[in-house]
C-alpha cells in the first residue's frame, strides 16, 4: 500500500489531471448544481481510494468507472431506495403523460442513465456526451468498432425501455 | 418516446457546456477534499465512522474521508491510546475454534461449535445447538433438526454461518458495513462486571430490500483483544440470534460434536440442492 505523503501528492496530481474531465461529463450527468457537487465528492472519494489503480495502465478506464459510479450514487440518494424522486426535490408532475416538459425529460434520461449498467453507461458517456467516434469508443471499451456501435445501441435501447417503464409510455 | 428522440435528448444533454459558476464549484470541492486530507492529524482519535453520509454539504467531506481513511488505513488507527484495531485483527487471525453459548429472541438458550479453516479464516465445521433448531454444518453437507417436529432437512454442501468470516471478523465487518451503507462506532466503557476497561463496537444498518433494519453492539477484551461477548438490539425475524453471551477461544472440540445422526424416526428431507 502506498504510504500517505506519496498518495496524497500522487492524489493532487491526479486530481489535476482529470479534474477537467470529471467536472465536464458530471455536470452533464448531473444536471444540477447539488446533485453535481455531491457526485463530485464522490468522484474524488473514488480517486483517493483507488490511487494506485490510477496510476496504472488502466487509468483511464478507472476514471471512467470512478465518474459513473459516483454520478449513480448521487443520483441513488436524490432518487431514493424506493426508486422514487423526491418530489420536493425534483418537481416531476403527478401525470408524466400528461405534462412532462422537455426539462423533465432530459431530467428522466439523465436519472436513467445513472441506472444503467456500467458498460451500457459509459458507452452512452462516450457517445453522446464526450461525442466521441466509434474508433474512439472501441479503444475505450476494449473491443471492436462493431462491438462500439452495439454497446452503444444496447445502451438506447436500454434507455427506451425504462424510461417507458419510467413513464409509462408505449 | 423512440431511440431517435433519446438519441435527440441524449446530444442535448451532451452538448451543454459547463457554466462558469459550477467550473468554481469544481474547483472548490477539490480543494476542500485535499485540505481536509491534508488536515488530518496521523493518529487521529477515531470515535465514530460513518458510511452512509449523505455529501450534500462540503463539510461532511470531512466525515468521508475518515471513513475512506479507515477503510484503506484500518491497521494504523487507534480507538484509544490502549487499544488499537489491528491487536484484535491480529489476535481473531490466531482463531482456529469457538465455543460460543447464545441466546435467541424466544429466550432460548443455545451453544455454537465453530471450527475454522486458518487459511480463510472462514468456518469449516460447525454445530449451532439452539433452542428447537440444531444445525450441524460440514464441508458435505448442512444437517438442520427441528426437534419438535422431529424432522431432518440436509442440504448438500456447506452453507456458512454468516456473511463475515469468524478470523476476519473485524476486517469484513468494515466492508460489510459499507456495503450495506451502515455505520460503525467504536468507544471505550468501564464494565462493573468484568471491573475492567472494554472496547464497544456499535454498527447499525437500515433496512436493505428485504433484509431489516439490524443493529448491534460487540464488546471487545483490552487484554486479549478479542470479542467478549455480542447482543443484537435490531435485527429481522431469522436473521440472526439475539446474543452471544460467552465466547471461548481455540477450544478443544468435543469428539463427535461434528457429527450428524438422524434421530430415531425423523423424518428427512432434502432440500432442492439435495
Amino acid at each position: 500500500m502506498m504510504k500517505y505523503p506519496k498518495r496524497a501528492e500522487t492524489f493532487r496530481q491526479l486530481r489535476t489531471r482529470y479534474l477537467g474531465f470529471l467536472t465536464s461529463v458530471l455536470w452533464k450527468l448531473a444536471g444540477d448544481r447539488e446533485l453535481f457537487t455531491e457526485a463530485m465528492q464522490y468522484a474524488l472519494l473514488g480517486m483517493w481510494q483507488n490511487v494506485e489503480k490510477l496510476t496504472g495502465k488502466k487509468a483511464g478506464a478507472y476514471i471512467y468507472r470512478i465518474a459513473l459510479t459516483a454520478n449513480s450514487k448521487a443520483w441513488r440518494n436524490r432518487i431514493g431506495r424506493d426508486g422514487q424522486i423526491d418530489k420536493s426535490q425534483v418537481g416531476t408532475k403527478e401525470d408524466p403523460i400528461a405534462s412532462v416538459s422537455r426539462n423533465e425529460l432530459v431530467e428522466l434520461v439523465r436519472r436513467t442513465i445513472a441506472e444503467l449498467p456500467a458498460r451500457q453507461s459509459k458507452a452512452i458517456v462516450l457517445r453522446y456526451l464526450e461525442q466521441r467516434d466509434y474508433k474512439g469508443i472501441s479503444a475505450e471499451l476494449g473491443c471492436t468498432e462493431a462491438g462500439a456501435r452495439s454497446n452503444v445501441s444496447k445502451a438506447v435501447a436500454t434507455l427506451k425501455k425504462k424510461l417507458a417503464n419510467l413513464t409509462e409510455w408505449k | 418516446m423512440n431511440e431517435k428522440n433519446i438519441e435527440e435528448l441524449l446530444k442535448e444533454i451532451g452538448s451543454k457546456d459547463v457554466p462558469a459558476d459550477v467550473q468554481k464549484i469544481a474547483e472548490e470541492t477539490a480543494r476542500d477534499f485535499s485540505e481536509t486530507l491534508s488536515n488530518q492529524p496521523k493518529h487521529y482519535v477515531l470515535w465514530e465512522y460513518i458510511m452512509n453520509s449523505k455529501m450534500t454539504k462540503l463539510a461532511a467531506a470531512a466525515v468521508i474521508v475518515i471513513a475512506v481513511m479507515v477503510a484503506i488505513n484500518f491497521l494504523d488507527k487507534s480507538v484509544t491510546p490502549a487499544y488499537a484495531i489491528e491487536q484484535t485483527i491480529e489476535a481473531m487471525r490466531a482463531i482456529h475454534s469457538v465455543h460460543a453459548y447464545c441466546s435467541d429472541w424466544d429466550n432460548s438458550e443455545g451453544e455454537l461449535w465453530l471450527q475454522v479453516n486458518p487459511e480463510t479464516g472462514q468456518e469449516e465445521y460447525y454445530r449451532s445447538d439452539q433452542g428447537n433448531l440444531l444445525i450441524v454444518g460440514t464441508p458435505q453437507a448442512t444437517y438442520y433438526y427441528y426437534k419438535d417436529k422431529n424432522l431432518v432437512r440436509i442440504r448438500n454442501g456447506y452453507v456458512p454461518t454468516s456473511d463475515v468470516r469468524v478470523s476476519r471478523f473485524f476486517e469484513d465487518l468494515v466492508g460489510w458495513i459499507q456495503q450495506y451503507h451502515g455505520k460503525l462506532s467504536f468507544y471505550s466503557q468501564f464494565d462493573e462486571g468484568l471491573q475492567k476497561e472494554v472496547i464497544v463496537v456499535h454498527g447499525s444498518i437500515p433496512t436493505q430490500g428485504q433484509m431489516e433494519e439490524k443493529e448491534f453492539v460487540f464488546r471487545v477484551d483490552t487484554q486479549t483483544k478479542l470479542p467478549i461477548d455480542m447482543e443484537a438490539i435490531k435485527c429481522g425475524p431469522g436473521e440472526g440470534i439475539k446474543s452471544i453471551n460467552r465466547i471461548e477461544y481455540n477450544v478443544t472440540m468435543p469428539e463427535g460434536v461434528f457429527e450428524f445422526g438422524i434421530p430415531n424416526g425423523a423424518k428427512v428431507v432434502y432440500d432442492e440442492k439435495g
